[in-house]
């Protein structure tokens, strides 16, 4: 169990590594701060997201060292490797919004008095994203057993898969509106929350702490380049 | 009291929740899709956007119908305009959410969303965006580009195809192609599955 911080703490956090996604040059410090965003994580309580993403980051930190800044094969362009680690920065600093419960998106939209048109797709794509994966892998593996997938006819093979996904995902859709109407999402009135929205003092030290190595950043950035 | 109720330009939770799995689906696919293909610079570069066009056009189509009214084009691409701002600057965002406004404005007039060809066009429109979004760098956002730290091998090969009238003008063009492809398809099977089944009208 992990130390919960406020959404708007989460939030700066990204906006801070958006920042320093868009200036960071030297590779050290890349290294570095993929460091820090494990430590970020792990005080959340992400145990098993941060050792997949500790391992993808060795996995390619290690190849960008080993290519020494030409690319692995054709298959792996410098610029393949390169951008996989900035993407790979932005998603560690997104992870802990993406695992947010939909009652508390919710509840935070409605403090931040978000437009609904917004708002509501939104939240529906943060619930849903954790299950799009089995989704797919369903379909996927009911069209095997069935030995309908077939490279030989591309289009039949798209027919089958895109089909089932869309009826699927679309029942889904109907399913957590009926459940989201059900509980008054729509309703105009004021809404309360079972989970407080409070910022906290521990979200105060990590406002200032995400402050300080952004600024420490930018100045390393700086004496690097020079 | 029924008919009132289907033809609202109001929009409803489910609506909502349509556009938001959506929106949802398409970022993974694209993201597998980009992921298996990004080996090849080449494809990144020329024929990345036009594979999308085609392969999330179903998606796309759907949607638009399902929800049928105005909000779906310009919600997708403000989705992405957050994704690309993220991903790669800032800088991105207004070039997204302007073809995103684009795309909403082709929509314009009543049950325009239950139009196979006006649907088409505000998928080709938000293809083409997706495509240009890294000439563009070269072009509008150069130096907001340099700062972000991207490598001497990439600035080269951009400016090298995206400088280029014929790989700019292939790009675009089959960006076009397989968009307009992709939403033909899809209109077979809306009408063979999911007009059938009832799911749209």
């Amino acid at each position: 169990m992990g130390i919960k911080f406020d959404f708007r703490t989460k939030l700066l956090v990204i906006v801070l590594m958006m920042s320093l996604v868009a200036v960071l040059t030297s590779d050290i410090l890349i290294y570095t701060l993929l460091g820090l965003l494990c430590i970020y994580l792990l005080i959340q309580g992400f145990y098993r997201q941060t050792v997949k993403y500790f391992v993808v980051c060795c996995v390619f930190i290690v190849l960008r060292l080993y290519s020494d800044g030409n690319g692995v094969t054709f298959l792996m362009p410098e610029m393949f490797l390169f951008m996989i680690l900035r993407i790979l920065m932005m998603v560690m600093a997104a992870q802990p919004v993406l695992g947010m419960p939909p009652g508390e998106v919710v509840a935070v939209f409605k403090k931040i008095h978000a437009p609904n048109g917004i708002a509501l797709p939104v939240t529906f794509t943060l619930r849903f994203f954790p299950t799009i994966r089995s989704e797919f892998s369903d379909v996927f593996a009911s069209l095997r057993l069935r030995k309908l997938l077939s490279w030989r006819h591309p289009l039949d093979a798209m027919e089958y898969i895109v089909t089932p996904v869309i009826f699927r995902s679309s029942r889904i859709a109907e399913e957590l509106a009926a459940s989201a109407e059900s509980r008054g999402i729509s309703n105009p009135g004021v809404h309360s929350c079972r989970r407080k929205l409070l910022f906290r003092k521990r979200d105060w030290i990590m406002c200032v702490a995400a402050i300080a190595v952004t600024v420490m950043y930018f100045v390393l950035e700086r004496t690097v380049a020079v | 009291m029924e008919k009132e109720k289907s033809v609202s330009t109001k929009f409803s939770v489910k609506d909502a929740a349509t556009i938001g799995i959506f929106c949802a689906i398409m970022f993974v696919v694209f993201m597998a899709y980009s992921m298996l293909t990004g080996a090849s610079l080449f494809y990144s570069m020329i024929f990345n956007a036009a594979g999308a066009g085609f392969i999330l056009a179903p998606f796309y189509v759907y949607m638009s119908m399902k929800v049928g009214k105005h909000g779906p084009a310009l919600v997708y691409n403000i989705m992405w305009a957050v994704i690309a701002g993220l991903m790669m600057g800032p800088f991105m965002i207004p070039w997204f959410l302007g073809g995103g406004i684009i795309a909403e404005l082709s929509m314009w007039g009543k049950d325009s969303y239950h139009d196979i060809k006006r649907v088409s066009v505000s998928w080709v429109i938000t293809a083409l965006v997706r495509a240009a979004h890294g000439m563009s760098e070269i072009w509008f956002f150069k130096d907001a580009f340099l700062a972000t730290g991207v490598s001497e091998e990439q600035v080269q090969i951009q400016t090298q195809y995206y400088t280029a009238p014929k790989w700019v003008l292939l790009s675009l063009v089959a960006t076009a192609v397989l968009a307009v492809l992709g939403c033909m398809i899809s209109n077979k099977l809306i009408v063979k599955h999911f007009r059938k089944s009832g799911a749209i009208r």
